[in-house]
């Protein structure tokens, strides 16, 4: 029997949904699954609606939801349109009176919606009409008992816990199991343990049915920003300069708490990469996280690495613009923003990674280009996956060797013209030199001569059609049926949700995934029948294909959400039947 | 004058999010608003801020009389769990 | 070694009479009397007139770009702490666009020393107001008179927490190549401002209308006195007004990693 559900967890932000989010992913890596976490949540510190969303048995999310454990009101509220027909709803019986019009933190325009769609009633009346399968649990009775046999200060942990047990006791899980994960949750778990006995204890005559054991796998359990964290830290990283920014901060203070890498914060982002392309200089091996807002920032400073030939890796964490945009939800809105950042003529390597292990796999090659070819690379990755927590490979990271420094520092040239535009690094502080923004001359001396000009510009340019060459072959990845009718082309974290989509739609489908978008790989040879290109912006992938290639259609996803399988599958059957542009519009 | 019970005593606060459960600050521990004890005091209403349960935010003293016209529920102040930070994203 | 030395053979492009021949001059002499070996003598400079002088001074140096050379220079250090890091710039590129790099190098206290080549005016633009133009002031090239006020660059530098602020004239090459060797010795964010005329644009600020107002300090003002002279404006103290000692940023940052530094080194 394959395992396959979607449950989500909902709550208050700050109000243990993180915790018993977490507790549920172990639980079913402990019995043997595939898990995928998604966290969405408002750009709130306290008090607003945030969710765990959660797939077992595969590594995309799903629509519509098999369970909802929901620890308010508001929860059941917001997902109610998302529950499969005879979902299991857990929740606290005394939410079930609250109307929405009595909900101070959810937004006026979902109450509108709920008033149109159901009137303005209380949740029992909204939900006698439902088959949900609808589990209340009297909560505050259930905490009275708790707080009678130990005296307790964090009550959201107390019913995070209650909610989260009974909700996976009911899915199937046994109790050897849920204890398990809520021990390697807490350190003192000694309160929790007792909440989940409670809850359990509350709904252990239920019609539940024993789930039963996967292929027990010994990974590591990490969400993008972390994944990427580690990745740099095996790729060798040196030195790390940021400035605070959502979604990259959570990567950079993993960094900076192996203790191990000099971590600078930064008064601005123009000065977090300037600092890096510092220690780049001097010889470290160097890189800046930043997000759309940030990367802004840093643009003069791209350009700036680009003309004196700088490494530099800088982690690109897409999220909703323009301007601040919604600063905790998705996009892929930079992709056009990283492919011409810096003014100028500005060859520069742009990296896309698809999901963790990706994310993992291309840190450490956006250290070997970038030192290799003395140019700066971003990689661009996304919230959707910076917070999305997920199992890894134990042994999927990479270790570089040392940065090369093996030229003689007589007469050296740093701006030494060869053959493939490479000129041999040496670190400041070990031949004199001049590095310069100005155009330069081979020892770096500035010049306007035209004649030095053009040689130099052409010299940038050669390494960049010398990374082409070398990145020729791994520039995409395909998947799918090679004599397929229609090709989908895509880039970044859609990648599972297209994969399973495809196997789910059993009809000739080509999956051609970039990985590279700068420089942009020829496609013409991949593009087989109809062309439909996916992604999370209003249509850039589609115009870098239309100047390079061809495309006959763009499904889109332009409402901050993390993409869903089933709105793909609906998506790809719209394109058949002759549709252009399809939105997809899933997510809560 | 109002019903003795820790949502209505001056020394209780409710849990800024689940409001059926409080701290005493005169206890020094958790109870329930229905709860009450020898220790009740009627909220006194002389500070410059006070929190209301039912809107979920901090209220202006001019703004009181309004919100308990309206039967929203008012305390000095919200308790928020020790350890609430590790269960918040950045953002 | 001995300042010639250090000539690289670049043609000087300032205009003649420039204030920043005297600082070139003097920069090259400290650094020869204090004999650092120019592969470890890095420069960093902004965008400006004055930010060419990377290209006059052998060493190791980098030209990044208009107000950025704090940050670059920062991250240079910090990576190699045995380099020894000069950030040379306009009171435009320093105090301008890069003001607010120039307050957090301030409160780092990294081991940089900073040299503001001041003269109140953007030269390679042709003569817009710098930060330090004193207000109602209209130059040669302004369409208005000045509707800003001037910073001052030492209280500014004396808030953002710099441990060694001094003033200088350009044109008083021997105490300002002395001034540079102290500079160079110490140890932290140090700074000194140094007054120089732009000869083609500012028609104020003169050589003559320097001189006339510039006095040495006797000695390093005390606590009381400290503020007042760094405001005067009739009459220009030169000098070191502010020195300490403090734990430096890469100190702080090693201490806390619980480790040496870690930078490239064995040159």
């Amino acid at each position: 029997m394959k395992v396959d559900l979607s449950l989500a967890i909902g709550g208050f932000q700050g109000g243990g949904i993180e915790s018993a989010g977490q507790i549920a992913l172990r639980a079913f890596v402990l019995k043997g699954y595939e898990v995928f976490g998604s966290r969405e949540f408002h750009s709130n510190i306290i008090g607003a609606h945030s969710y765990y969303h959660i797939r077992v048995g595969g590594k995309a999310l799903r629509l519509p939801l098999d369970a909802l454990i929901a620890l308010d009101a508001e929860s059941i509220f917001t997902h109610l349109q998302s529950l499969s027909k005879e979902a299991l709803l857990i929740c606290d019986q005394y939410s079930l009176t609250t109307k929405a019009s009595e909900i101070p933190s959810m937004s006026k325009a979902l109450k509108r919606r709920i008033e149109q769609n159901y009137g303005d009633l209380s949740l029992n009346k909204i939900l006698t009409d439902q088959e949900l399968k609808i589990v209340a649990l009297p909560m505050r009775d259930l905490l009275k008992e708790l707080s009678h046999e130990r005296s307790m200060i964090s009550v959201s942990k107390a019913l995070n816990v209650m909610g989260i047990s009974a909700g996976l006791y009911l899915l199937g899980l046994n109790k050897e199991t849920i204890k398990k994960a809520i021990e390697g949750q807490f350190s003192n778990p000694g309160i929790n343990l007792k909440a989940m006995e409670i809850a359990i204890e509350k709904v252990k005559d239920l019609e539940r049915k024993e789930l039963p054991d996967g292929k027990k796998e010994d990974k590591l359990i990490l969400s993008g920003n972390e994944a990427v964290a580690m990745a740099k830290i095996s790729s060798g990283l040196d030195f790390l300069s940021f400035y605070p920014i959502t979604p990259a901060t959570d990567e950079t203070l993993f960094i900076e708490k192996s203790g191990k890498i000099i971590t600078v914060q930064a008064e601005d982002e123009i000065s977090a990469i300037g600092m890096a392309l510092g220690a780049s200089l001097a010889g470290l091996r160097a890189s800046t996280s930043t997000s759309g807002p940030g990367f802004s920032l840093m643009n003069e400073m791209v350009s700036f690495a680009v003309q004196a030939e700088i490494p530099i890796v800088i982690t690109l964490w897409m999220r909703s613009s323009p301007s601040t945009g919604i600063a905790t939800r998705t996009s892929q809105q930079d992709l056009l923003h990283a492919i011409f950042s810096g003014h100028g003529d500005t060859p520069k390597v742009v990296i896309a990674s698809g999901d963790h292990s990706e994310a993992i796999e291309d840190t450490a090659r956006a250290f070997e280009l970038a030192e290799k070819f003395q140019i700066p690379v971003i990689h661009l990755l996304d919230k959707f996956i910076a917070s999305a927590i997920t199992t890894v490979d134990k042994n999927a990271f990479r270790t570089l060797p040392k940065r090369d420094f093996s030229e003689n520092s007589d007469g050296y040239l740093r701006y030494k013209i060869t053959e493939d535009g490479i000129s041999p690094f040496l670190p400041i502080g070990r031949a004199t030199m001049i590095v310069s923004s100005l155009e330069h001359d081979e020892y770096g001396s500035a010049t306007e001569d035209p004649v030095d000009r053009e040689k130099m510009i052409l010299k940038r340019i050669k390494k960049l059609e010398k990374a082409s060459e070398v990145l020729s072959e791994e520039s995409y990845s395909v998947y799918g049926d090679h004599e397929p009718e229609i090709t989908i082309v895509s880039f970044g974290s859609t990648k599972n949700a297209i994969m399973e989509a495809i196997e789910e739609l059993k009809i000739p489908i080509k999956f051609v995934q970039l990985r590279i978008l700068s420089p942009f790989p020829d496609l013409s040879k991949e593009l087989v029948g109809k062309v439909l290109v996916i992604e999370s912006n209003a249509g850039q992938l589609s115009f870098l294909l239309k100047v390079h290639c061809r495309v006959d259609g763009t499904a889109k996803k332009l409402n901050a959400r993390p993409i869903y399988v089933d709105e793909v599958v609906k998506a790809i059957k719209a394109f058949m039947n002759g549709e252009k542009e399809v939105i997809m519009s899933e997510g809560v | 004058m109002k019903e003795r019970k820790c949502a209505n005593c001056n020394n209780w606060s409710p849990h800024n999010l689940y409001s059926f459960v409080g701290y005493c600050y005169e206890k020094k521990k958790l109870s329930f608003s229905e709860y009450f004890c020898e220790l009740f005091i009627e909220l006194e209403l002389e500070e410059e801020f006070y929190w209301c349960g039912t809107c979920r935010s901090i209220i202006e003293s001019e703004e009181v009389k309004e919100h308990i016209s309206k039967r929203h529920r008012i305390s000095r102040r919200a308790f928020m769990d020790p350890d609430y930070r590790e269960e918040i994203y950045e953002g | 070694m001995k300042g010639f030395d250090y000539k690289t053979d670049a043609w000087i492009q300032w205009c003649p009479g420039c204030g920043n021949y005297g600082i070139l001059t003097a920069l090259r002499n400290a650094i020869a009397e204090v004999e650092i070996d120019p592969k470890k003598l890095v420069i960093v400079s902004g965008i400006g007139c004055s930010s060419r002088i990377v290209y006059y001074i052998r060493g190791s140096n980098v030209h990044t770009i208009h107000g950025r050379a704090i940050p670059v220079a920062s991250g240079i250090k910090l990576a190699n702490p045995d380099l020894m890091v000069i950030v040379a710039g306009g009171d435009g590129d320093l105090l301008g666009i890069g003001a607010g790099h120039f307050v957090a190098l301030g409160r780092r206290n990294i081991d940089l020393k900073v040299l503001i080549h001041d003269n109140a005016v953007y030269g390679l633009t042709k003569g817009q107001a710098g930060p330090t133009l004193p207000s109602a002031v209209k130059l040669r090239a302004m369409n208005y008179p000045n509707s800003h006020e001037a910073l001052n660059p030492l209280l500014l530098a004396f808030a953002s927490g710099y441990t060694f602020i001094a003033r200088a004239f350009a044109y008083h090459v021997k105490p300002l190549k002395d001034l540079i060797k102290e500079v160079l010795m110490h140890r932290g964010s140090a700074v000194i401002d140094i007054l120089q005329p732009c000869v083609t644009y500012n028609d104020l600020m003169t050589r003559d209308w320097f001189e006339k107002r510039i006095y040495y300090l006797d000695s390093l003002p005390n606590e009381s006195e400290l503020l007042q002279k760094m405001k005067e404006v009739d009459r220009i103290p030169l000098g070191v007004f502010y020195k300490i000692e403090k734990e430096t940023f890469d100190q702080k940052i090693n201490s806390i990693m619980g480790r040496k530094n870690k930078g490239v080194r064995n040159v």
